[in-house]
């Protein structure tokens, strides 16, 4: 009886009821022309990776190839993992590898918070006019240069004539501090000046998420007793993890590369034990000392690390939160 | 439970839009008030200002004698139903009705003790454990009800409730507000624009229109006398038919039809200084003559139909009366043919009278038909 259905007034069997069953198969070609449209929009980004990111991965048999500038890339003899064992055995490079993870950490994990807080200064704004003006003013230091973030440190750090100093020095301080060579004041400069530079930009996306969140949640957490910070913390925030979750993973993929330009500007004879990152030492080893087998070498291994991160952390959020990129 | 005091409530934007005028309205204590009107009449707006959710512009808003313009939401002690239920995603049932008493701070087992009560009041004790985006839309209706009911609030307020369901489950669902209304005994503020809802589930029923109240009354005070012709036409389904008529000698007239009506109404309506008048009858008072045989009160009308519609054990009959479509529901399953001439009675007690001009009902007519009863009597 459980098997039985009733069809049009009769009892019938779900297989008598499949009998008729005749899918509707279609060609690959055939999906792919009704689909057209789409396919031609997508081309061009398929172009784009496959030109840009696809291709140049072939080069990546330079990390285990020995260059030369008449074999170029595929000539050269095998060398197996000799670039690598040649990276770990060298004795300063737990010290790149440990600003890297230092700075990176900065980035990925304590600089988190500052642009999700903003976007919940900006949702708490009532006027439109006024915070379209806020979110202009803050997303300005995205579109200045490093080269250009980092001269205005220099001017308002240097000693004796920069702001910092000379009003230390009205405060009856020593004016004299070059606070860009000092070893201890690298990581909270390269941290405040990314958190500067980048925080209106970032806060984009965690006020987008924060409007989309249904107002009736709010108006029913408000009758439900709660006030500004408990819907904040009820409300707001669970209803941007998703988005918060996904951007940390994305950006996880980058976590052995601190970000080149930043350092490698900010970096100085003072400061240079804590300023040298892998990102830093491929650049000077690879492009500025010709070790190009070595430097791939480096940044495959970058690659990779960064690729097994995201995959775990991806797994671990997919079952903690329910949420992840794929 | 409580007296609720809407003193004078204006809700005006930007000066030029107003929202809400002049609401005023005591809801005694166990009252269930349903603020009925077409989309952007106000109701929700009058709902969201008892809230605490839109500022008052002018008036006062006054629960068991405490004025509370000035006060949070949440201290007003009201607990409100919303159209989409705005229960919160990430909680699950369980955590989605404790919630309210979580932020009071209520203790942990008052809570369990609250939410299980109520979620076996809303039979939903199964569900405590499943996220929102697990449940159907009755499911989500129920827990938000259930969100409402453990606060043990004074007053519930519910901004049309069943509007994101399916006919069926709407019908099962008003039925079940209706019995929980009955056993808790809260006073409740229910929105719709659903006269049905109406209807079947205030106590008393406040219609309006334009941010106006248009009547105010027992759902059979405004079914059986509408204010005017707004909610002659609103209250009702399918709605009044109105037709535009003169007074004469005799009675009523639109073209051809001539309606002789008892002197003592005749007289009362030629009283009056316009001539011009609607007449409104429900759809239910036109019934087949043979039906009507009998009542001496009544006129005959012939007509040819225009459309047939069965709807179930009822039939609606559409004609056409000098260019104004009329429907008759009759409680018969027979077949009627396009074209077809059928000979209509309609019981002239049953006629509402409004004024042509200001859509107004004609309180005349209730003092003429006294008159007559009393000539009746008297004979």
């Amino acid at each position: 009886m459980e098997n039985l259905v009733v069809h049009n007034g009769i009892l019938k069997t779900r297989q008598e009821l499949e009998l008729h069953y005749n899918p509707v198969k279609d060609s690959f070609w055939t999906r792919i022309t009704k689909h057209k449209v789409f396919y031609i929009m997508l081309f061009p980004c398929l172009l784009f990776f496959l030109v840009f990111s696809y291709w140049p991965m072939g080069g990546l048999v330079l990390a285990f190839k020995e260059y030369g500038f008449n074999t170029g890339i595929f000539g050269g003899d095998w060398v197996g993992l000799q670039y690598f064992e040649k990276f770990f055995s060298d004795p300063r490079s737990s010290l790149y590898i440990n600003n890297t993870i230092i700075i990176s950490i900065l980035k990925l994990f304590i600089a988190l918070p500052f642009p999700i807080l903003l976007a919940l200064m900006f949702n708490e704004v009532q006027s439109n006019k006024l915070r379209g003006t806020f979110q202009s003013i803050s997303y300005l230091p995205y579109f200045i240069s490093w080269v250009v973030v980092v001269g205005l440190m220099n001017q308002l750090l240097a000693p004796n004539t920069g702001l910092i100093n000379q009003m230390i020095e009205a405060f009856g301080g020593d004016g004299s501090t070059f606070f860009m060579m000092e070893e201890g004041l690298f990581f909270p400069l390269a941290f405040i000046s990314y958190v500067w530079k980048g925080i209106g930009w970032d806060s984009i996306i965690y006020y987008a998420a924060i409007v989309a969140i249904a107002p009736t949640l709010y108006e029913a957490a408000s009758i439900d007793g709660a006030g500004k910070i408990r819907q904040v913390w009820h409300v707001t925030l669970p209803g941007i993890a998703a988005t918060i979750i996904i951007l940390f993973i994305l950006s996880l993929g980058d976590i052995l590369s601190s970000g080149f330009d930043q350092v490698y500007l900010m970096q100085n004879p003072g400061n240079a034990d804590v300023s040298e990152t892998i990102d830093t030492y491929i650049v000077r080893t690879g492009l500025q000392g010709g070790q190009f087998g070595y430097a791939t070498a480096i940044g495959l291994m970058q690659g990779i690390a960064g690729l097994i991160i995201t995959i775990i952390v991806n797994k671990i959020t997919s079952k903690k939160f329910g949420t992840s990129l794929w | 439970m409580a007296r609720i005091e809407l003193k004078h409530l204006y809700k005006d934007y930007m000066e030029s839009v107003h929202a809400v005028t002049d609401f005023d309205l005591q809801i005694e204590d166990e009252e269930f008030i349903v603020l009925v009107g077409p989309s952007g009449c106000g109701k929700s707006t009058t709902l969201r200002m008892i809230a605490g959710l839109e500022d008052i512009s002018s008036g006062k808003v006054v629960i068991d004698g405490k004025l509370q313009n000035n006060l949070h939401p949440k201290d007003r002690d009201i607990a409100m139903v919303f159209q989409n239920y705005a229960l919160y995603p990430h909680m699950n049932v369980y955590d989605n009705i404790a919630f309210g008493l979580k932020m009071r701070k209520t203790s942990k087992v008052e809570i369990d003790k609250r939410v299980r009560k109520a979620a076996s009041i809303l039979d939903i004790d199964n569900l405590l454990e499943r996220k929102p985006k697990e449940l159907s839309g009755g499911q989500r209706q129920r827990v938000a009800l259930g969100r409402a009911i453990v606060r043990e609030a004074k007053v519930f307020l519910m901004d049309e409730p069943l509007s994101n369901l399916d006919a069926k489950l709407r019908f099962q669902t008003r039925a079940e507000i209706t019995k929980l209304h009955r056993r808790l005994k809260t006073t409740t503020i229910y929105v719709t624009h659903d006269q049905t809802e109406a209807m079947s589930m205030a106590t008393r029923i406040v219609v309006m229109k334009d941010g106006i109240i248009q009547q105010i009354g027992t759902p059979k005070e405004i079914y059986l006398n509408p204010a005017n012709i707004f909610v002659g036409k609103f209250i009702g389904s399918p709605a009044m038919n109105f037709l535009d008529m003169k007074i004469n000698e005799r009675g009523i007239s639109l073209g051809e039809l001539k309606v002789d009506l008892p002197p003592a109404l005749r007289h009362a309506l030629l009283a009056e200084q316009n001539n011009d008048l609607v007449v409104g009858i429900r759809p239910e008072d036109i019934q087949l003559l043979d039906e009507a045989e009998g009542n001496h009160n009544t006129f005959r009308l012939t007509a040819q139909i225009d459309m047939a519609e069965l709807m179930g054990a009822e039939t609606l009959l559409y004609f056409t009366l000098n260019n104004q479509t009329i429907i008759s529901k009759l409680n018969t399953m027979d077949d009627f043919e396009s074209g077809q001439q059928i000979q209509f009675s309609i019981d002239v007690d049953k006629i509402h009278f409004f004024d042509k001009e200001t859509g107004l009902r004609k309180v005349i007519e209730d003092v003429a038909i006294k008159e007559q009863n009393m000539e009746t009597i008297t004979a």
